[in-house]
């Protein structure tokens, strides 16, 4: 059987309290609004291919929050380099599978806001993240109609 | 821009002659070769000739030579089926060797054997990564069946002491050798006298994918790992390829032909590359040098600020570099497994790099590269390594 990557749809987010990378305590349920949670690892070249893109990107529609499997010392370059945008995490791969069902990078959950996961996919570019953050969000005809399809 | 392909351990462009045969036989080779019609008949002719052909230039009896769908499955079949027959035959569990830095395919087959019961030993390596004879016998049980050590490890090209194993295992008839050959044929001489079982890939060597062979050796029982038909006496069913098998044959041929030319010209491109490379401050050199590794392979890391495999895999795709790090079919370890039994070093093993060279390269392609790892090793360590992951940092 072939596991589906991420967490099943319209689960909730886990109420778990996460380190960014200046040591503020970010619990994803505390977040009252949409969230856009981008999964990366250092040992994928997909996600190194992303990172550039990530830079010129913003979503003033939802919060982002980057996890990356990446050290404290990394992610105060990769920080700098999108200047400062959005929080930092860093998790192991073996966390990120174990919190979110993550088994491959890089990835994005969409999350509304009462903390379900309400759209999820693999994101190798920019384009990708924006069609899964806005486009193919909650409510849309296309979102309900794969729900409906993975569902069946 | 222009890609320079260094990738060649991971898969070749199709030699002119296998391409040629491949296009052909596609178009006049469709017939099912299990058919009993005329066009079926003519199809099985054309595989059991191939078969012939390929067999008087491996020196073995055609009967011995097994086609199967690449280097996986024959991996597969000499561990797994040569380990599950015994049992099966004896009811009880045998005990085979392997080296801790087999390509994944052999390794996990011994993963999955132990799971089962069968005991496995995982033979380590030293410094230049190469498994030691001794090591070898010392491992030797009273229930061992089988030592599978690869001819040329594929992500440094080192070069594992098979003559000497066969020659050791020679007094040890019910010991079975089996050898992956992917990355050593064509590349380096093999004599398959004293060897056992013995594993060629085709799109390693010019041949197309989705095809690859296994010499097993005709006193050896192998159970078979699926069913449902009577191809390749009854080890491997499945209908054959035989475009695939007509143009693995001439990419064989090819190969063994052009060996000692292909040899000479892989050693100047090697001796070019790694010379430079080794003056490089920062980078650590993981192959060893010829005769230890073989021509065609070059491993180094990188040591410093995190930077890992998949951030230099890009930075030198940006300068139209294509390379890899591990095995195609580990690519998403963190660490690599073969670099870690070398160096047990975290460092080293999550920040390496693997030129794979063919001689299509020229020796101007060869100095680009050189420069090109250069100018990347320069850049990082003045800026921040994120910023060398933008395209426009190709020429700045």
């Amino acid at each position: 059987m072939i596991n589906e990557n991420g967490p099943d749809l319209w689960s909730f987010l886990p109420d778990k309290d996460y380190i960014d990378q200046s040591g503020n305590a970010l619990n994803l349920r505390s977040i009252q609004e949409r969230k856009v949670l981008l999964f990366i690892s250092m040992h994928c070249v997909r996600c190194m291919e992303l990172v550039p893109e990530l830079q010129q990107i913003h979503l003033p529609q939802a919060r982002v929050i980057l996890f990356s499997t990446g050290s404290e010392e990394d992610h105060k370059e990769l920080d700098e380099f999108l200047q400062r945008k959005w929080p930092i995490i860093s998790l192991s791969s073996e966390q990120m599978e174990q919190d979110f069902l993550i088994r491959s990078h890089p990835f994005g959950l969409v999350a509304n806001e009462n903390h379900q996961i309400c759209d999820k996919g693999t994101v190798y570019s920019s384009n990708e993240l924006l069609e899964l953050v806005g486009t193919r969000g909650e409510g849309t005809l296309i979102s309900v109609l794969r729900n409906y399809v993975r569902r069946k | 821009m222009n890609s320079l392909y260094f990738d060649y351990c991971a898969s070749t462009p199709l030699h002119p002659r296998a391409y040629r045969t491949l296009m052909d036989s596609a178009k006049h080779n469709y017939a099912n070769p299990s058919s009993m019609h005329e066009m079926g008949f003519e199809a099985s002719l054309r595989v059991e000739e191939s078969r012939e052909q390929i067999a008087r230039h491996l020196q073995v009896k055609a009967t011995e030579v097994i086609f199967t769908s690449g280097a996986t499955e024959s991996n597969n079949l000499a561990i797994v089926g040569v380990a599950r027959a015994w049992k099966k035959r004896t009811g009880r569990n045998p005990h085979i060797i392997l080296s801790q830095i087999e390509h994944s395919s052999v390794y996990q087959c011994g993963k999955q054997l132990a799971e089962e019961g069968v005991e496995v030993s995982f033979l380590p390596v030293n410094s230049n990564g190469i498994v030691s004879p001794v090591s070898v016998k010392e491992s030797l049980q009273a229930n061992t069946i089988l030592v599978s050590v690869m001819h040329v490890n594929n992500e440094t090209g080192a070069v594992q002491p098979i003559a000497e194993i066969a020659e050791l295992l020679k007094s040890e008839p019910q010991i079975h050798f089996h050898v992956d050959g992917v990355q050593g044929f064509g590349k380096l001489q093999v004599e398959l006298e004293h060897i056992d079982l013995y594993t060629v890939s085709g799109h390693k060597i010019g041949g197309p994918k989705g095809i690859g062979l296994l010499v097993a050796k005709e006193y050896i029982e192998i159970g078979p790992l699926m069913y449902g038909g009577e191809q390749e006496q009854g080890v491997r069913p499945g209908t054959t390829n035989v475009p695939a098998v007509l143009s693995f044959t001439e990419a064989i041929v090819a190969s063994l032909e052009e060996r000692q030319e292909k040899f000479e010209y892989l050693t100047t491109l090697h001796g070019l590359v790694c010379s430079r490379l080794a003056t490089i401050p920062g980078l650590v050199m993981n192959s060893p040098l010829p005769p230890l590794s073989s021509p065609h392979i070059i491993n180094f890391s990188y040591r410093g600020r995190g930077v890992t495999s998949a951030m230099m895999i890009s930075m030198l795709a940006k300068q139209g570099i294509i390379v890899s790090s591990q095995s195609a079919c580990s690519s998403k370890a963190k660490l690599s497994r073969v670099l870690m039994a070398m160096t047990q070093d975290e460092t080293i093993s999550s920040s390496s790099i693997r030129l794979s060279l063919h001689e299509m390269v020229t020796q101007e392609d060869a100095v680009y590269l050189v420069a090109a790892i250069e100018r990347m090793v320069s850049q990082l360590k003045s800026k921040n390594k994120f910023d060398l992951l933008q395209k426009h940092h190709v020429n700045s």
